[in-house]
């Protein structure tokens, strides 16, 4: 037991110095982080305006007018935000270090390797101060449109579906960053993911065939602010789409294991 | 003795010659973004409408396809200025019989093939499904293209040229690049954004230079005659494309000055 808290004191501890440096990074550029402000804004804000023209023009988008846009859009953004704050940079920092020969630095320390390389690049910081304005923009139109009026069900479910969607996006974007360790020429895949996850913006039950389970696999944000949004809008009673969400969380979950594991068993032969 | 731009240029395309598989995927980057501006303009439109979304179909192949061609898309040419800027490479080009802008230029067009090509294919699709065009549409067009090449090309170097002041710059570029996707038409058609505009500000992005990036060629490409041809976008096009280069030489030679005074 007392070993048991020795290393919980040791990994909290190894927690709150990354989070020390995250702020002390993050001030140092600090023109930066006001232009990547500036961008979120700026980015929200074109949206909106997009968004708003097109209902004005054809009022419905797949169904969903202007409330229920704020109220997907409010979920996905949040999705987003906590990708920022927990997972892209951590993702990029993982490749850069496995590229670089710097990955050599983090097997020699005594905390888990994988603990380390899912903390790389956690940003609390930038990442409230980058989620905060834009958030409470929708935030305001949700309670301004009186959009948000789930029942318990929905409630209930919408937040589960919103948890699973954020590890969901975690375990995607780090599912495929193990691929790193086969093709040190993993960058642009990624990137593609992000063109791929656009299709997160818009509602989930707007696509029809196989279209419908090809953007699942392909857009994490689709499953993690289209599924949730389903329920806080109560657009359905079944739980098949929040199985759906649990059974993609699962998968890219063990497949993050199994890759790391076996990347690393390569990683440290050929390195040793 | 080789030009050193067509070096710059060949030396481009070789680095992303190397990477076959990133040349495939910067064309499903591209494919990913008018797809889903497609799949967006299926939500809306009636199901009926089938002309509807195939002149919208064709619409977003064209713009995005001209905004790959002149560069407009992405601001692809400013971020390659910030990273020399701020990587300090500019330097070595400053050392050089050459000129740097141009050179840098040469280099970026160089591993831009993917982008050209894609962008050609989307244009040339696009145009399948356009009625056809007059002697009249197809002159305007080629202007345009032009002026669209010289208004990006010098939006992008504004946008490097923030690296002199704050090298950390990508955040800016971000917003340069999600105010002309908007307001140049590549995210929605511009007739149809300005049309629920108050007067006023339907007037104001009008007159703003990013329209000549990718509406105001797809409009003359798209024209089935010549009274759908919003002749306001020409004049706005030609005119920015004799204040806008002025502005970003003088930008560009301002921040150098402060780079080279700071001894880099």
């Amino acid at each position: 037991m007392k070993e048991r808290v020795t290393k919980l004191k040791l990994y909290a501890s190894v927690l709150v110095k990354k989070i020390v440096f995250a702020w002390q990074t993050e001030t140092a550029y600090a023109g930066n982080t006001v232009g990547e402000l500036l961008s979120t804004v700026f980015y929200n804000i074109t949206f909106l305006v997009f968004i708003d023209v097109i209902l004005k023009k054809f009022k419905l988008i797949a169904g969903y007018s202007f409330p229920d846009m704020m109220v997907l859009t409010l979920i996905s953004q949040t999705v987003f935000y906590a990708g920022l704050t927990f997972t892209y940079t951590s993702v990029e920092l993982f490749i850069k270090s496995v590229r670089d020969g710097s990955f050599d630095t983090l097997l020699l320390k005594p905390v888990s390797v994988l603990f380390q390389v899912m903390t790389l690049g956690i940003r609390p910081f930038s990442g409230a101060f980058f989620s905060i304005p834009p958030l409470l923009i929708y935030i305001f139109l949700v309670i301004q449109q009186n959009a948000f009026h789930p029942s318990m069900f929905g409630l209930i479910a919408g937040i589960g579906g919103l948890i699973m969607g954020i590890l969901f996006l975690h375990f995607f974007r780090f599912a495929f960053a193990m691929l790193v360790f086969k093709n040190k020429q993993i960058k642009n895949l990624l990137k593609t993911l992000e063109f791929l996850s656009e299709g997160g913006s818009y509602p989930y039950e707007a696509y029809k065939g196989i279209v419908k389970i090809a953007v699942l696999f392909l857009s994490p944000l689709l499953a993690g602010a289209g599924i949730p949004s389903l329920y806080f809008l109560d657009k359905t009673a079944s739980l098949i789409p929040l199985a759906i969400e649990a059974g993609l969380l699962i998968l890219f979950s063990t497949a993050t294991f199994c890759l790391w594991k076996q990347g690393l068993k390569a990683y440290e032969s050929t390195s040793s | 003795m080789k030009s050193p731009y067509i070096q710059g240029l060949k030396q481009g395309f070789a680095e992303i010659s190397v990477y076959s598989v990133d040349f495939l995927l910067g064309l499903i980057q591209s494919a990913a973004v008018v797809g889903f501006e497609i799949i967006l303009w299926t939500f809306v439109l009636p199901s009926d409408s089938h002309s509807a979304l195939l002149e919208r179909t064709s619409y977003f192949l064209i713009a995005t396809g001209i905004a790959l061609i002149i560069g407009g898309a992405r601001y692809r040419f400013g971020r390659e200025l910030i990273l020399a800027i701020k990587e300090g490479t500019l330097s070595f080009h400053l050392l050089k019989p050459i000129i740097p802008l141009l050179y840098i230029y040469s280099e970026h067009l160089g591993g831009q093939a993917t982008d050209l090509f894609t962008g050609a294919i989307f244009i040339f699709v696009g145009a399948l499904w356009v009625p056809g065009f007059s002697w009249l549409t197809l002159s305007l067009f080629l202007l345009m293209l032009i002026t669209a090449f010289i208004n990006t090309s010098a939006l992008n170097i504004m946008c490097g040229s923030v690296a002199f002041w704050t090298t950390e710059a990508t955040g800016i570029r971000n917003v340069f690049n999600q105010v002309t996707r908007l307001l140049s038409g590549q995210q929605i058609p511009l007739n149809i954004f300005l049309e629920i505009l108050p007067k006023f500000w339907s007037q104001f992005f009008c007159i703003l230079p990013f329209a000549s990036v990718a509406y105001t060629p797809t409009m003359l490409i798209m024209a089935k005659s010549t009274t759908d041809i919003d002749y306001r976008f020409i004049i706005s096009s030609l005119i920015w494309a004799i204040i806008l280069p002025i502005t970003a030489n003088l930008i560009w030679k301002r921040g150098l000055r402060r780079y080279e005074g700071t001894g880099n």
